[in-house]
């Protein structure tokens, strides 16, 4: 009795019974097996060639002839973080003042309970969302009257240069902001005493000083209308 | 070396299991597909496991080297990839060729949500609010004009499918 394993005829060759299917000279001239492994180490090499070669580190970021951040001042608790939260725990909080400086360096001062109440919305320049919001508010300004005792300050903050739509100096002038706008610090502290998650970010504060809207996402023409409205102090 | 550098070296692999993945499946669908699945099947885990193991390697680069933060969506798309390094390692060290349905499960809803994820990159008007800290349509990167994160971990995903489709051709 032969103890030779028993070799079947394929229609594609030999295969052994036992084992493995390929047998060790059938993956010795394997062509195929052969062009993937070069294959691959190609891949590799070109890979590196490709990163050594683009020399991409002489690419320069957008450069801006303004400061597009600054130092800010802030006094008053922190709003909470808002996160969409049933009712909004901010609600007739007291919002915090603030100092910071618009795009020329002229000095803004942001008093909630002066009187007069305020919407402050925040944008950062890489937001596509802010990026339609922004100019369909400055559109809304050039062709309504806000009620009166109502101010409107847009803080522009989150800045990166090295993302898309930098510098937003340049984006704010571009789009004719027809109202203040403030740069926040570049640790962001303005948006983070508001409690800011999420871009574009509007807060309401009636003419006490008090926390009445907060309101994440684009806000269309009706839902801008309201909110001003709804800050407005009532007459008499 | 800088990180637009390490990103290019990325792309490249990623297009390169691109490419892998959809010659398996023509290899896999075309007419006398025996003799060639034969011949590449040995390859076919070893290959997946070394492409999803470039890839969570890439995917650690960018978040605790490049300081790059993760949004929701590259989460999830985690989960997929650094799951298959275990799957595939398994698989492979005990030759089991099963393990081709768990990687092909997997990587299948691993691209699911990448190709969801680079459609918000380039479409980023969807929704109405952007994360403040990992917004998910942000691109932090951009090779050759269109190769993006999400676009290099569905390069992966497809890379693996296909040579995970492979291995699963030849079995008995």
């Amino acid at each position: 009795m032969s103890n030779r394993p028993k070799v079947h005829k394929s229609r594609y060759g030999s295969r052994s019974s036992g084992g493995s299917a390929e047998s060790a000279s059938e993956r010795g001239s394997n062509p195929l097996l052969k062009g993937l492994i070069i294959g691959v180490v190609v891949l590799v090499a070109v890979a590196v060639g490709v990163s050594l070669l683009a020399g991409r580190d002489a690419q320069q970021q957008e450069q801006s002839e303004v400061p597009e951040v600054s130092d800010v001042n802030i006094e008053g608790a922190s709003l909470p973080r808002f996160d969409g939260e049933e009712p909004d725990p901010a609600m007739e909080r007291q919002a915090p003042a603030f100092a910071a400086t618009s795009f020329d360096g002229t000095e803004v001062s942001v008093l909630p309970g002066d009187g007069t109440a305020k919407v402050i919305g925040f944008f950062a320049h890489w937001c596509p969302h802010c990026q339609r919001e922004l100019p369909r508010i400055a559109a809304w300004m050039a062709d309504n009257q806000l009620p009166a005792g109502v101010e409107v300050i847009a803080v522009s903050t989150s800045v990166d240069a090295g993302r898309p739509n930098y510098p937003p100096s340049a984006w704010f002038e571009q789009e004719q902001w027809p109202a203040v706008v403030v740069r926040d610090s570049a640790d962001q502290e303005i948006a983070e005493a508001y409690g800011l998650a999420g871009f574009p970010y509007t807060v309401g504060v009636d003419a006490d000083g008090r926390v009445v809207a907060r309101v994440a996402g684009e806000l269309n023409d009706e839902a801008w209308e309201f909110l001003v409205d709804f800050v407005a102090p009532i007459p008499g | 070396m800088s990180t637009a550098q390490v990103s290019d070296f990325f792309a490249v692999l990623a297009l390169g299991s691109l490419a892998i993945g959809w010659v398996a499946v023509v290899v896999v669908l075309a007419p006398g597909a025996e003799v060639r699945v034969r011949q590449l099947r040995p390859a076919a885990l070893p290959l997946a496991l070394a492409i999803a193991t470039v890839s969570t390697a890439g995917s650690l680069y960018y978040s605790e080297i490049a300081g790059y933060v993760p949004c929701e969506m590259c989460w999830y798309q985690r989960i997929g990839m650094y799951a298959l390094v275990p799957v595939l390692a398994v698989a492979v060290i005990r030759r089991d060729q099963r393990g081709g349905w768990y990687g092909l499960v997997l990587a299948l809803a691993g691209l699911a949500v990448s190709v969801y994820h680079y459609q918000l990159q380039l479409f980023p008007g969807q929704g109405s609010t952007c994360d403040a800290e990992a917004p998910c349509t942000y691109q932090w990167v951009d090779s050759f004009g269109f190769v993006s994160i999400p676009f290099m971990a569905g390069c992966g995903f497809i890379g693996v499918a296909g040579l995970a489709l492979l291995s699963l051709r030849s079995s008995p």
